[in-house]
C-alpha cells in the first residue's frame, strides 16, 4: 500500500520548475474572520504518497474529504498515478463558506480507509483573543 | 514549422558534442548535462516545443528508418527522450513507453536510452494539481464582497492544471 | 508513436554467450550496417584525435565488452556496471597492483566514472604494450579499442580518450588473467 509522507492544508503551493521542489504557503490552522458567514477562498491539500515498485502497478484512489460544521461532506476524489515511486496531490478548492465558528477537519484516504486529518479552526467573531494569543487589554473604565 | 531546438538535434555539431556514444546509463548522464538538450527541455517545459511539433518531428526522422541499418538518428531520438524526461504529460509517457517497447537492433541506443529515462521518471514524484470548486449545492454562500454566489455565472466543478496555460502555446 | 516499427516487430538477435561457470552473459548484435553519417563521424573522430590508428572501419555488430570478452560477435549493453565486474570475477581476472605490477600485452584495462566503488562503466579495452620513445625508456600501455557500438577499432594511448572531457575526470583499472 502507499505510505503518506505528510499531509497539510495551506493557502497555497508554489512548485519551482527547475528543481521540483515545492514550498506550501500560509499552513492553515487558525482562522480569525472579520464577520460570519466567511469565505475560504482557496485551500489547497497537499498529500505526499511514497509508493514501493510493487504497488506501482496497481489502482489507488486517494480522496480529499473537507467536513465544514452544519454541511454534508464533500469528497473530491483522485487516481494516484501508475508507475511513480512518489506522488504529490495537490488539490485546491475554492470558496468554501463557513456559516459559523467550529473546526473545519480535512481528512485524506486511501481507497476510502482514514489516513490523516488536518483541522483549521475557525474562530468566533471577536472572542477577546488576538492572533498573538495574547488577551485583548480590558475596556477602560 | 519545425523548432530549430529539435533540428540541432540532426546536426553534426550535436553529434560532434556527443563524441562517442557512451553506454546506456553514462551517455544518459551526458545528454542530461548536454547544453542543446537542456535548451531543448527548457523549449518544451516552456511551450516553444509543442508535443504537436515533437510528434511530427519524429514522424519525420522515422521515415529515414532502414531495416538492417544502424539508425543514425539514434541520438536525436535518445536526446529527446532525456529532454521529456521529468516533465509530467501523456505525450511523454506515450513516447518514453513506446521507444522503450522497441527492440529493433538498429533502435538499440535509443531504446535503451528510454530504459534509462522511465527508470529515473519512476524516483521522480508525480504532481497532480487541481483546483475544485466547493459544490454550491451544500450551502447558499456569499462571495467576499456580499454577492450571493448563485449570481454569478455556473463555472465547471474541475479545472485540471497539469497542462500549459494557452498564453504560451506556439503560435502556428 | 513508432506504430510502424512495432507491426515490423524487429527483434535484437543474440547469441549463446556465457562466462566461464557458465552464467549466460546477455548481449544484442548490433546491425553490421552502418550509415555514411557514421562512417563521417567516425573520421571526424580520427582527425580530433589524432594520434588514434585505426585498424578497422566502423561497424555495428558489436561494442567493446563483446570486442573483448565475445570475439567481435555481439555486444553486451544493458547493466554494464554489474555485468563487466561479474564477467571479471567468474573468468578469474585479478585487479592489477600497479604499485608494484606493470600491465603486459594482452591485459585488459577497465575505464569508469568513480573507482570504489566501481559506478558508471564507460569502456574496456585490450593493452598493448610499446616502446617508449627512447629505446631504455618505460614500455606504455596503448589500447586495443571499439569505442562505441558503430565505431570502428583504434589503437591508442591509454589515457587518450574524451572521457576528461565529458566527466572532467575518469579512473582506469588494469585486470589480468596471469597468476
Amino acid at each position: 500500500m502507499p505510505q503518506l509522507e505528510y499531509f497539510v492544508v495551506c493557502r497555497d503551493v508554489l512548485a519551482n520548475m527547475q528543481t521540483d521542489e515545492i514550498t506550501l504557503s500560509h499552513v492553515l490552522e487558525d482562522v480569525f474572520p472579520e464577520a460570519y458567514p466567511h469565505l475560504i477562498a482557496k485551500a489547497t491539500a497537499v498529500s505526499v504518497w511514497n509508493i514501493n515498485a510493487d504497488d506501482a502497478k496497481l489502482d489507488y484512489q486517494a480522496t480529499l474529504v473537507v467536513k465544514v460544521p452544519g454541511n454534508a461532506d464533500v469528497q473530491f476524489p483522485m487516481n494516484l498515478a501508475k508507475r511513480r515511486s512518489r506522488y504529490r496531490a495537490m488539490q485546491s478548492i475554492l470558496d468554501i463558506p463557513i456559516d459559523k465558528p467550529g473546526d473545519i477537519i480535512f481528512e485524506v484516504l486511501l481507497n476510502g480507509v482514514h489516513q490523516a486529518s488536518h483541522t483549521v479552526r475557525m474562530h468566533p467573531v471577536d472572542d477577546g483573543t488576538m492572533k498573538s494569543g495574547v488577551s485583548a487589554p480590558p475596556p477602560k473604565a | 514549422m519545425t523548432s530549430l531546438l529539435l533540428l540541432r538535434l540532426l546536426t553534426e555539431e550535436f553529434h560532434d558534442s556527443i563524441g562517442v556514444l557512451l553506454p546506456p546509463a553514462a551517455l544518459r548522464r551526458q545528454l542530461v548535462n548536454s547544453s542543446d538538450v537542456r535548451a531543448l527541455a527548457t523549449g518544451i517545459r516552456f511551450g516553444e516545443v509543442t508535443a504537436d511539433e515533437t510528434r511530427e518531428f519524429v514522424g519525420m526522422i522515422m521515415k529515414e528508418f532502414r531495416p538492417g541499418e544502424y539508425f543514425h538518428n539514434n541520438l536525436a531520438l535518445a536526446a529527446l527522450a532525456v529532454a521529456m524526461e521529468t516533465w509530467s504529460s501523456e505525450f511523454v509517457e506515450e513516447y518514453l513507453l513506446d521507444l522503450a517497447r522497441l527492440t529493433a537492433p538498429e533502435l538499440n541506443i535509443s531504446a535503451r536510452i528510454a530504459r534509462e529515462c522511465i527508470k529515473k521518471r519512476f524516483a521522480l514524484p508525480k504532481n497532480d494539481l487541481r483546483v475544485l470548486h466547493y459544490p454550491r449545492r451544500i450551502a447558499p454562500r456569499f462571495t467576499s464582497r456580499g454577492m450571493r454566489m448563485s449570481e454569478l455565472p455556473e463555472e465547471p466543478a474541475i479545472t485540471r492544471l497539469d497542462f500549459l496555460p494557452k498564453k504560451y502555446a506556439r503560435s502556428s | 508513436m513508432f506504430e510502424e516499427l512495432l507491426l515490423l516487430g524487429r527483434k535484437e538477435e543474440s547469441i549463446a554467450l556465457q562466462t566461464r561457470k557458465k552464467t549466460d552473459v546477455p548481449n544484442s548484435m548490433g546491425p553490421e550496417c552502418v550509415p555514411p553519417t557514421e562512417v563521417r563521424k567516425f573520421e571526424r573522430l580520427l582527425k580530433k584525435f589524432s594520434n588514434w590508428k585505426p585498424r578497422k572501419p566502423p561497424t555495428g555488430v558489436y561494442n567493446c565488452v563483446g570486442h573483448v570478452w565475445a570475439s567481435r560477435r555481439t555486444g553486451v549493453y544493458d547493466r554494464l556496471d554489474e555485468w563487466v565486474l561479474r564477467i571479471r570475477d567468474e573468468d578469474g581476472y585479478r585487479v592489477l597492483n600497479t604499485g608494484n605490477e606493470y600491465p603486459r600485452t594482452g591485459d585488459l584495462v577497465t575505464y569508469w566514472e568513480t573507482l570504489n566503488p566501481h559506478t558508471n562503466f564507460l569502456h574496456i579495452g585490450i593493452v598493448e604494450m610499446r616502446e617508449g620513445i627512447e629505446p631504455s625508456s618505460q614500455r606504455l600501455p596503448f589500447v586495443w579499442s571499439k569505442l562505441d557500438g558503430t565505431s570502428g577499432e583504434v589503437v591508442h594511448y591509454v589515457s587518450d580518450v574524451p572521457y576528461r572531457e565529458i566527466f572532467g575526470d575518469f579512473q582506469t583499472e588494469f585486470w589480468t588473467d596471469r597468476p
